[in-house]
């Protein structure tokens, strides 16, 4: 009953730049966010089945700061895992198996949906794209210094690796067409992104 | 004409947390009251020492940081001698050329020029602020899992690459500035903390 995982995870959402919930502050805008979240696994292994390069992603509604919880949420993992893959990273990240997931998930309130779809995940320092099935289609571009490095944020509340970066970036598109789960649809440009690092364990 | 310039800055404004203009956003109200405070740790002014001087501005941007047009009132530490009052002031104004010049070409119009008392006691986001009888801020940083201050690296104006800027929240910012046009007294908007190095030969 155990996982040990690490990679990137994205965040792209409908607040400005930067989006306070990284501070652990309420949502700009409306109080309310919409956001996709996806987590790439650059390696790890949940229960003994390896899941290294899988993605594994959400599309939420989060009703207010979100430390309190009661998102809505549409979970999808990657159409490259196999069957057992897929059930071990359901497990793990609707909190089955305990730890630092099922903190995660414990803010979960409602899950509308589970999926496996196609998800690209081709990110790197906070520049990339990320797309999931038909329902998500993002991308972005870092700020950066003077002299062109990637500008980040450093030991913000939900760092898992202290000292580990996440890269400050500007979606240019972020289109979300989930009306079907009852998650609204987004087309926007110029708002919140951010890359982070994540490592995950519990045994 | 030369100068080399260390220290502290800080911003506290009526954006968000986070303020968008470190990123060379609009602020998030669409326009900003700031309070900036520039303490110089170690710094000369051509041969003038200014070191444990702080200089106060005060303004009002009226859209994007970078679109210039702002209004400000400039306040010299009370501290200062004749001399070196004389050199913040040829600084801050633009008159020694280099970056500080860059950033007073962001000024439309210097409203005022003052001597005040500031207090400038602010170290890794936390702290207090005073600018003359204008400005009270108390600020103090986010903190990640393990207690470190949150920060940010490379941002846009940074003028020490690599060098971390303290994002924090002000518990009070009082601005009550009837020569820019605003009273302000704010609980919980944003403060930052960086710090500088301008050098020009």
């Amino acid at each position: 009953m155990g996982y040990s995982l690490e990679g990137t995870l994205l965040e792209v959402c409908t607040c400005n730049i930067l989006c306070p919930c990284w501070v652990g502050e309420d949502p700009d805008g409306d109080g309310t966010c919409d956001s996709v979240m996806a987590w790439h696994v650059d390696q790890g292994t949940v229960n003994g089945t390896a899941v290294t390069g899988r993605t594994v992603a959400v599309v939420t509604h989060i009703p207010g700061n979100v430390l309190k919880g009661n998102w809505k949420v549409a979970l999808f993992v990657d159409d490259k895992a196999s069957d057992q893959q897929n059930q071990a990273l359901l497990d793990a990240w609707t909190g089955k198996l305990g730890g630092p997931l099922a903190d995660t998930a414990s803010l979960i309130g409602e899950v509308v949906a589970v999926e496996r779809v196609p998800i690209t995940y081709d990110l790197s320092e906070g520049k990339g794209t990320l797309r999931i099935g038909t329902i998500a289609d993002t991308e972005m571009e870092p700020y950066r210094g003077p002299t062109g490095v990637v500008t980040t944020l450093n030991e913000s509340i939900f760092t898992t690796i202290p000292g580990a970066p996440a890269w400050v970036a500007k979606a240019s598109k972020y289109v979300r067409k989930s009306s079907q789960y009852g998650l609204k649809d987004i087309d926007l440009k110029g708002h919140n992104a951010i890359q982070g690092n994540f490592r995950f364990e519990h045994n | 004409m030369a100068y080399t310039l260390e220290g502290r800055l800080l911003e506290v404004c009526n954006c968000n947390i986070a303020c968008p203009c470190w990123l060379g956003e609009d602020p998030d109200p669409g326009f900003c009251y700031s309070a900036e405070g520039y303490r110089v740790d170690n710094g000369i002014v051509d041969a003038v020492d200014v070191a444990g001087l702080t200089v106060g501005v005060l303004s009002h941007i009226p859209g994007n940081i970078l679109a210039g047009n702002h209004r400000i009132m400039l306040i010299v530490d009370d501290n200062a001698s004749p001399e070196q009052e004389q050199a913040l002031v040829d600084l801050f104004t633009g008159k020694k050329g280099g970056p500080v010049a860059e950033l007073s070409e962001l000024w439309g119009e210097v409203v005022a020029i003052e001597r005040g008392r500031i207090l400038f006691d602010v170290n890794k986001g936390k702290g207090h602020l005073e600018i003359g009888a204008y400005v009270e801020a108390d600020l103090a940083p986010y903190l990640g899992p393990t207690g470190e201050p949150t920060v940010w690296i490379n941002t846009p104006f940074t003028s020490v690459p690599g060098n971390p800027a303290y994002v924090a929240k002000a518990s009070l910012y009082r601005h009550d500035n009837p020569k820019l046009g605003f009273n302000l007294n704010l609980k919980d908007h944003n403060a930052i903390q960086g710090d500088f190095r301008f050098e020009h030969n």
